[in-house]
């Protein structure tokens, strides 16, 4: 296999693996806000601010998959 | 368009308009300068004129001012008003230059130039957020601001107090954690932003092409891009609360600890 190979195939096992996990969390961030909301509706404004930042800060884990993916299949595939 | 002309159509780096000695003027460069131009005209034209009952602009601006000041008030506390500014600054201009990036003549507008045998487009405007400049030169800003404040709450003592942990034994791995830690969160904050706004990008432009080519193109071609730019809008706008929240949250970290001790 060569090098560009290697890289684009590296690339899409970053951004697939790397999403796995923030996906879940996410997913555990969006299920404990609702319950929340469920339980006591008037928590929504002040559960919105700290749910946003939780959320980012999952997803960011995803994101360094991303742009290790880009930086893989643009610049080191060259 | 085929798939080697979609590839060459991404690029990390913002594209050079021209260069002026040593200065490379890129496209991001460009927009963050008409961004800029944009608030200051806001602010101007809101500000030069100012009433006690206010016209409708002035009243725009007054909510918009009112409501981050309300969210940054109520963890915060008292230096609200010392930090407010880079706060809001922050919020506004990241909002704004996201969604501005949205516009049509973003991508599409730009210099043509033929390079061996391929048409190359060099847009004039790039949203400034999708070049690893302006995230982080932003993430400096605000790490520097942090541990200037931290320094200036908890003074250097406290500081390193902090910093060594409450065991003596543990203190230089507990040094070690701690740089890490606060190197982490420039180097966090500002691949969060430029990793969304730039794989918006990515994603509008494989939309519009895989839209192109398909057989729905004829059936809804255009529609299916305008979804994915109504997802664009709301990133922008949750990474702008993103960026300035979590700014927020590290200067009331570093505030804190001081008004704690007062109470004692």
């Amino acid at each position: 296999m060569d090098h560009g190979s290697a890289a684009r195939i590296a690339a899409g096992l970053a951004i697939g693996i790397g999403a796995i996990g923030p996906g879940i969390g996410i997913g555990i961030a969006v299920r404990g806000a609702m319950e929340a909301i469920g339980r006591n509706p008037e928590s929504r404004d002040v559960l919105f601010a700290p749910f946003i930042i939780g959320i980012g800060l999952a997803e960011a884990v995803a994101i360094y998959g991303f742009v290790t993916a880009l930086i893989l299949s643009f610049v080191l595939s060259a | 368009m085929n798939v080697e002309e979609l590839i060459a159509k991404i690029s990390i780096p913002p594209e050079v308009l021209f260069t002026i000695g040593p200065l490379r003027l890129t496209n991001t460069i460009l927009t963050t300068y008409v961004v800029m131009a944009l608030l200051v005209w806001f602010a101007v034209s809101v500000s030069r004129n100012l009433q006690l009952v206010p016209g409708r602009l002035q009243n725009l601006a007054e909510m918009i001012i009112e409501t981050l000041l309300n969210t940054v008030e109520g963890s915060l506390g008292r230096p609200t008003r010392t930090y407010f500014p880079l706060i809001a600054t922050l919020f506004i201009f990241i909002l704004v230059a996201n969604w501005l990036s949205l516009f049509p003549l973003f991508g599409t507008v730009g210099l043509r130039e033929v390079e061996e045998g391929h048409e190359k487009l060099t847009p004039f405007f790039r949203a400034p957020n999708s070049d690893i400049n302006t995230p982080w030169s932003m993430g400096l800003i605000v790490f520097f601001v942090v541990q200037v404040t931290a320094v200036r709450y908890q003074g250097a003592k406290g500081v390193l107090k902090e910093w060594a942990g409450p065991v003596l034994a543990l203190s230089p791995l507990m040094f070690v954690v701690h740089l890490v830690s606060e190197l982490s969160r420039p180097l966090s904050l500002s691949f969060r932003l430029f990793g969304n706004i730039l794989g918006g990008d990515v994603l509008l432009t494989v939309m519009s092409f895989i839209t192109q080519k398909t057989a729905v193109a004829y059936v809804a071609g255009g529609l299916i891009p305008i979804v994915f730019m109504g997802l664009e809008a709301l990133f922008g706008l949750v990474q702008a609360i993103i960026f300035s929240m979590l700014t927020m949250a590290y200067l009331t970290l570093a505030t804190a600890h001081h008004e704690a001790e007062e109470h004692h």
